[in-house]
């Protein structure tokens, strides 16, 4: 398990140098334009983008009979990509909530609860987002995955779109908190779902 | 004597391909070839052995425990080299070092940079800037790096210079004093497994046309020239391929039982390959 992610941090180094140009960028952004949730938006979908380039390493290197042929299970393969998600999510959480107690102590734009409670809640969604993505990547790779995913973000948005404009009104700003607390358990639940399922379809794949 | 490899009717059936009740034994301390045309299903098989697909029917043995069962115990003491490198771009030496030494129990550091010295890999390069060579080289030296008893190669110096594929068979050969240690390559460059192997194994569409120990498959056959009028009287039981011309009739025959005066030359794996699977009906 430690050597598969300790693999992929290998692989994603490149990407290391070009993520810390991006935080200073978007840091800079934050405190120009008094506004955090770029910040928190960004992190949380390089922390989706991560994992899925290392899956699409791995599909052009062939990696997984190489793992498979060593004392590796599918399964462990399968967690491996899970933890990785969840070790760079966590980054991202700490990272952007630092910066973010720093740039509303120059900008004031908000209490700084209230700022790390926007980077907690922006981590949550990364990881659900993760959740349902990886068990489609699992079964068609990435390629297709991508076009497949794209339906399942694209809908749920448009529904959302759609309730807004017949005149649906998002519920008031407590009962989203209210939510927003029970999220931590909602999105383990996800997680666990999609773990199974993953392994599952995993266990069926042929190298 | 113990077998470190047993196939026991392995089917594994595709659409348009099958393997049909492939058997492969292969004795401790020896190195098996497994030769084939592309698409014979040698890769099929190796796949299979290493549970990378799943079988339709029979069994198999590694170190003679179950190879579904025991997975993960067994590959500990695997090294596996592919027909290419399975490195991300990006890894060097070095880094490989850090990702086995966390994967494997036995990985043995000194082992691994004694090889990089001996293939004289970079440490620190990327494996993107190696040659194909450095690459099976890189691969190579993983396998044998983690005290593996069975080393399992499916086309492993296929696309490799003369040169490199003799400095690696040289590494198989080493590695197969140990009498502990077994080797099963599979390759369609017949004559470096003439070089190596003990036990030739020839799998054609998806099955096993023989399994045997080399030098008696060179005692065993030979190739027979001679005139067509010739060939009409030799009795055709001792005939297994032929190929008529102009001038003649070529044919592998069991020249052990051959009676007469004949020329026959000694055959190569690659002939007995040849007129196996490309010898006109006798």
């Amino acid at each position: 398990m430690k050597g598969l992610i300790i693999k992929d941090m290998f692989a994603l180094r490149k990407q290391g140098k070009m993520m810390l140009m991006l935080a200073v960028f978007y840091i800079a952004f934050s405190i120009f334009t008094k506004n955090i949730s770029m910040l928190g938006t960004m992190t949380a979908l390089l922390c989706v983008m991560l994992p899925i380039t290392t899956l699409s390493y791995d599909e052009y290197c062939k990696w997984d009979r190489y793992a498979l042929a060593m004392p590796t299970s599918g399964r462990t393969i399968v967690l491996s990509k899970y933890i990785l998600g969840g070790m760079l999510t966590l980054t991202g959480f700490l990272v952007v909530a630092a910066a973010s107690i720093a740039i509303v102590a120059i900008t004031g734009e908000m209490p700084v609860g209230e700022a790390i409670f926007i980077c907690f809640v922006v981590s949550i969604i990364s990881l659900a987002i993760q959740s349902i993505i990886f068990p489609i990547i699992f079964k068609f790779g990435v390629e297709k995955g991508r076009f497949i995913m794209l339906p399942v973000f694209v809908v749920p948005a448009g529904i959302l779109y759609l309730l807004s404009k017949l005149g649906f009104t998002l519920p008031d700003a407590r009962t989203l908190k209210f939510l927003a607390y029970l999220s931590p358990a909602a999105v383990l639940l996800i997680m666990s779902v999609s773990i199974v399922l993953s392994i599952n379809i995993y266990r069926k794949k042929e190298f | 004597m113990e077998n470190v490899l047993e196939l026991k009717n392995v089917s594994k059936s595709y659409d348009g391909f099958a393997l049909r009740d492939v058997n492969i034994t292969l004795p401790k301390g020896c190195i098996m070839g497994f030769i084939g045309e592309n698409g014979a299903g040698k890769s099929t098989t190796i796949k299979l052995i290493l549970n990378l697909i799943h079988r339709d029917s029979g069994e198999i043995n590694v170190f003679g425990m179950d190879g579904l069962t025991n997975n993960i115990q067994i590959k500990e003491d695997i090294g596996v080299v592919f027909d290419e490198s399975n490195f991300p771009d990006t890894m060097s030496a070095a880094d490989v070092n850090v990702v086995m030494r966390n994967i494997y129990k036995k990985w043995d550091q000194a082992v691994f940079s004694s090889y990089l010295t001996r293939f004289s890999l970079p440490l620190k390069k990327s494996v993107k800037e190696y040659s194909r060579g450095m690459k099976m080289k890189l691969s190579i030296a993983v396998a044998l790096s983690h005290h593996a008893r069975l080393l399992i190669l499916d086309e492993a110096t296929s696309g490799l210079d003369p040169i490199v594929r003799d400095e690696i068979l040289d590494v198989f050969l080493e590695f197969i004093q140990d009498e502990e240690h077994s080797v099963f390559i599979s390759s369609h460059i017949t004559s470096d497994l003439e070089k190596a192997a003990d036990y030739i194994t020839l799998i054609h569409k998806g099955q096993i046309l023989f399994s045997e120990a080399k030098d008696e498959l060179l005692n065993e056959y030979g190739i027979l020239k001679c005139s067509a009028a010739e060939y009409e009287a030799i009795d055709k039981e001792l005939i297994i391929g032929c190929r008529k011309n102009a001038f003649g009739v070529e044919a592998l025959i069991k020249k052990k039982s051959l009676r007469g005066n004949y020329t026959v030359d000694s055959a190569s794996i690659e002939d007995i390959m040849l007129f196996r699977i490309r010898g006109e009906a006798k």
